[in-house]
């Protein structure tokens, strides 16, 4: 009987042993570079590429094996991490000191990171650094500087154009895309008088990424632009007037795709649920590898009484690296480079980089015009610490605003004295 | 008799091996203590701070705010209710379509054993998934949809399942259900196996039909197993979060909120740390009371 | 006549419980089957018209899958280790003997019982990262263990109070140790009780996310649900590899439960459910 119970500690302690065992053997796996070449240095970079798409396929199957060969001596460890966990995971290593050498950072983060002394000043530390930044678009680059320094270098860059479905229209009785807002909800009142199951327009979310560009392009806004106090803009005429017409337009069945249940907007807009809608390159993709048979169309977002403005996006690179600068800064110049910024362009992603821009293989990718021509418009959101929180009150405010029928302007109120608690803390 | 008999046996281990208890208990509770206990108490340290994700070596203390701003935080209330709202809709639900089931199956018909795997199924689904796949079945433009109206014809417009903050609580309690009716089940059967044929045998000579044996017989023969299964149940209801988070993520307007995804959302949408240790004390104050009251009233009986 | 309506009745009754308990599976592996992701036909098509296996393939290519799938296995089975050694050792103090504490103790293990592992994250964290095994895959295992401690107890105490005192008594006339009452008889005799134990904590330990995800960097440590979690994209997700690759993963629960079936109803006895 006490056979039995050594029989069962000794294969405990097997497991154990095999486990440590295997713990250690794969921190060696994973570090080769301690034993056998001396200088070999590994950079962590931290991004969220998804699994399996193109552009994960490109980054791990391309381009690191080129800039490995390219820079003997530095190895690149890629890192995949959803977007959202991306962030906390960041933000939690950040008190901690457990963060990547480089990372991809949403443009929205930069501030955040900044204010928190994590990223490296890039344009102090490297000499170099004026002659890069000269080759790169200037709007994106504008992204990575807070106050005066610059704590990035962009990655890629992108912006939301309308998407119209040209047989709808055409069967409600209008032949091209809107080309003012008043078009626009014109053509609506048209679409859902032609489909009455269908919405004129999908907006997946009410967060400033997508309400920002109705509002900017009305003349409104939602701070000050030195960003101290939202009181004056965020509940400005402008404002009220545009956030009034939307609503209105969800009131009549007219606009939907943020609601939970709603139909996901851009499979819906290829499916005949929405016939408009803003989105950005990755819907192209998306059209091109799941509904080959949807002629999708695009056209400039609808111009308000300020033009045309939508929202800039896109990533930047940022070094948090403490002692290996100079390896991370070499890999932050190769991805930022014509040969990788080409590379990504061909796979949706928008390039940074002028000449890569000018390069004939990005030339021919054909749908990128509208999107370069709403670049030259399009505006980025406050680059502030305190953005992402903000971003919950607005998105809020508006689920308050559309889903039931509270006055708008007091809501709005209620909003900015919220907002401007969150910009004194900081 | 056996009782006293067994009591006897105790007195003569304790008696034998003062601290052998001690070597049995303390290495589990020390484990437990250092990763459970300890993180507790320290939570329950940071309710009293204003502590922020932004920077989690800051800590300043603001006494009672926290709890303050709980009490008068109007999506608190709001995720109190639906917690209840889930509960009492899935927890009887698990209870009774798990004991129906069981006693469907427990006296080993033709096919039992196929049955009992298709029912334990869910149990062992992974939350995210199962969670993915409700949210597609409801979604405005799904099966669910489809069927009712297009196959069915019941209705002509569209019903929101998801959006309409009451079908979307009845969507999600409905996933508890789906998903814990096989745990019902199986600890049913066991207790099933356990109530003495004979009593069935006498109640058939006395004439009595199926839903009698089962009110006056199998009932009160399995009421601990009954006691043990909402207990858990309820504990349960009081953790549900993935399924809410991946289906409505609270909204719309908050209106589907619960305890944890409340929690989540404060800590790491809005970095609020201190607010969401002390929304997670309240949280298991209300858990402490309830299950203390079910100790009481199952005394009682 | 009446008892063939009653059999019909059951056996409708479990017929349609039963495929509404299977359906999502199914469902997922329609959509893992699917060439393209369209999951959002209108009208909606439940048999895809072209099948094909490449979304598992991408699932399992992809990343290193095996790689995960196996770190998946080895936190799980230490885990497993862990908890049985320490809750049946507990169950067995609680059950057999009386010490200074017990209740109080009790109570307080109990209360493990109903705390919501996200309320800890936080101080978890900051405690695994004091000890040293941030980034590490004790520092899974560790957390796992003392999560399921409570109810693992629990479970075994009522098992072990349903073994009968005469056997710790005839153990001490032969002058055997409270150690050879555990080791030898307590533990043996309740096999049975291991198994419900064992299916019941293993899917937690086996899907569970947030923590890995906030203390494994090094993705040659990471667990299944991150490398899940890794197909959705912040703009679109491959729903048919999600679905593929969701389907690999829970593969090995169901087989250990279809393993493991035959035993599972005997563990559940009146007695390891009494409280």
């Amino acid at each position: 009987m006490t056979n039995k119970w050594s029989k069962i500690s000794l294969l405990l302690l097997a497991i154990l042993l095999v486990a440590t065992a295997c713990g250690k053997g794969n921190e060696g796996a994973s570090d080769p570079g301690k034993d056998s070449a001396e200088k070999q240095i590994t950079l962590t970079f931290w991004h969220h590429y998804s699994t399996a798409s193109p552009e994960e396929k490109t980054l791990t199957g391309v381009l690191i094996p080129k800039f490995e060969a390219e820079n003997r001596g530095i190895k690149v460890k890629p890192v995949a991490i959803p977007w959202d966990d991306l962030h906390k995971k960041l933000q939690i290593g950040g008190s901690g000191g457990d963060l990547p050498d480089v990372a991809r950072l949403d443009i929205i983060w930069v501030p955040e990171f900044q204010k928190r002394g994590l990223l490296q000043p890039l344009d102090e530390r490297f000499s170099d650094f004026n002659e890069i930044a000269e080759g790169l678009l200037e709007g994106p680059l504008s992204t990575a500087k807070v106050g005066e320094h610059y704590y990035g270098l962009p990655l890629n860059t992108n912006t939301k154009v309308l998407f119209w479905n040209k047989d709808m229209l055409g069967q409600s009785g209008i032949d091209k895309a809107p080309e003012t807002a008043e078009e626009f909800f014109t053509a609506l009142g048209k679409i859902k008088a032609k489909y009455d199951k269908s919405w004129g327009y999908g907006e997946p979310a009410l967060q400033g990424w997508n309400i920002l560009p109705w509002i900017w392009s009305n003349g409104g806004d939602i701070l000050s632009p030195d960003f101290t106090t939202a009181d004056g803009y965020l509940n400005s005429e402008a404002t009220i007037d545009i956030v009034t017409k939307l609503r209105a337009a969800y009131a009549s069945g007219q606009l939907a795709g943020f609601k939970p249940g709603d139909v996901p907007v851009t499979e819906g807009h290829a499916g005949g649920s929405y016939a408009m809608m803003a989105e950005g390159p990755w819907a192209v993709a998306q059209f091109q590898s799941q509904f080959g048979d949807f002629a999708f169309e695009m056209a400039p977002f609808p111009e308000g009484s300020a033009g045309s403005v939508q929202v800039l996006g896109g990533e930047d690179l940022g070094i948090f690296s403490e002692d290996k600068q100079e390896e991370a800064w070499k890999f932050v110049k190769f991805m930022v480079s014509e040969a990788a910024q080409v590379e990504m362009g061909k796979i949706g992603q928008i390039p940074v980089n002028l000449d890569a821009m000018e390069n004939p293989e990005i030339k021919a990718v054909d749908y990128y015009a509208p999107f370069l021509e709403q670049l030259k418009t399009a505006k980025a959101r406050p680059p502030i610490e305190s953005w992402p929180q903000i971003d919950g009150v607005l998105s809020d405010t508006m689920s308050s605003i559309f889903m039931t029928d509270k006055d708008i302007k007091s809501e709005l109120d209620a909003a900015v004295t919220k907002i401007d608690g969150l910009l004194q803390i900081n | 008799m056996e009782g006293a008999f067994s009591n006897e046996g105790v007195m003569i281990m304790r008696k034998k091996n003062g601290t052998a208890g001690y070597l049995f208990f303390l290495p589990g509770f020390l484990f437990f203590s250092v990763f459970i206990l300890y993180p507790l108490i320290r939570n329950f340290l940071y309710s009293f701070y204003d502590f922020r994700l932004t920077d989690l070596n800051h800590l300043e203390f603001i006494g009672l705010g926290n709890y303050r701003y709980v009490f008068q935080d109007p999506v608190f209330w709001t995720s109190l209710r639906n917690i209840f709202l889930y509960g009492i809709i899935s927890v009887p639900g698990q209870m009774i379509l798990g004991f129906l089931v069981a006693y469907a199956l427990y006296q080993n018909r033709p096919g039992s054993k196929t049955f009992r795997v298709l029912f334990f199924l869910p149990v062992i689904t992974s939350w995210v998934v199962a969670s993915l796949i409700f949210k597609f079945v409801f979604t405005d433009q799904g099966y669910l949809n489809y069927f009712i109206m297009d196959v069915l014809h019941l209705t002509d417009s569209t019903i929101n399942w998801l959006s309409d903050p009451g079908k979307a609580m009845m969507v999600v309690s409905f996933l508890g259900i789906w998903k814990g009716v096989g745990w019902a089940m199986v600890i049913y059967m066991a207790a099933l196996q356990g109530v003495p044929k004979d009593q069935y045998e006498a109640a058939s000579l006395d004439g009595c039909n199926a839903w009698q044996q089962i009110r006056y017989i199998t009932l009160p023969s399995i009421r601990s197993t009954t006691f043990f299964i909402q207990m858990m149940l309820i504990i349960g209801a009081f953790n549900v979060f993935t399924s809410i988070y991946l289906i409505t993520d609270g909204g719309p307007l908050h209106q589907t909120e619960v305890m944890l995804t409340r929690m989540y959302q404060k800590a790491f949408t809005e970095y609020d740390l201190g607010y969401a240790s002390a929304l997670s004390y309240v949280f298991a104050v209300i858990i402490a009371g309830l299950t203390f009251l079910q100790f009481r009233l199952n005394k009682q009986e | 006549m009446r008892s063939l309506w009653k059999s019909i009745c059951i056996y409708a009754f479990l017929t349609v419980g039963g495929l509404i308990s299977v359906y999502p599976l199914i469902y997922m592996l329609m959509t893992a089957l699917k060439p393209m992701t369209l999951l959002f036909e209108f009208p909606p098509r439940f048999l895809p018209s072209e099948m094909t296996l490449s979304n598992f393939r991408d699932a399992w290519v992809s990343q290193n899958f095996a790689l995960y799938l196996l770190n998946s296995i080895l936190v799980t089975l230490i885990s497993f280790v862990l908890i049985f050694l320490f809750s049946s050792m507990l169950a067995f103090a609680y059950s057999r003997f009386d010490f200074k504490g017990k209740g109080f103790s009790f109570t307080i293990l109990m209360g493990g019982l109903v705390i919501p592992s996200l309320t800890l994250l936080i101080p978890q964290f900051v405690l695994i990262r004091q000890l040293g095994m941030f980034d590490s895959r004790w520092g899974l295992i560790v957390i796992y263990t003392a999560g399921a401690i409570p109810f693992t107890t629990f479970m075994l105490k009522g098992f072990f109070d349903s073994i009968s005192r005469d056997i710790d008594e005839s153990v001490e006339m032969e002058g055997g140790s409270a150690w050879t009452l555990f080791a030898s008889i307590i533990l043996p005799l309740s096999k049975p009780a291991f198994v419900p134990a064992t299916i019941f904590n293993a899917l937690t330990v086996w899907e569970e996310f947030p923590w890995a995800l906030t203390i494994i960097n090094d993705p040659a440590k990471r667990t299944l649900p991150i490398a899940l979690a890794n197909f959705q994209g912040q703009y679109t997700t491959q729903w048919g590899i999600v679905f593929a690759g969701s389907l690999i993963a829970i593969l090995p629960i169901i087989l250990l439960f279809l393993l493991l079936q035959r035993y599972f109803i005997a563990g559940i006895t009146a007695g390891a459910v009494k409280g």
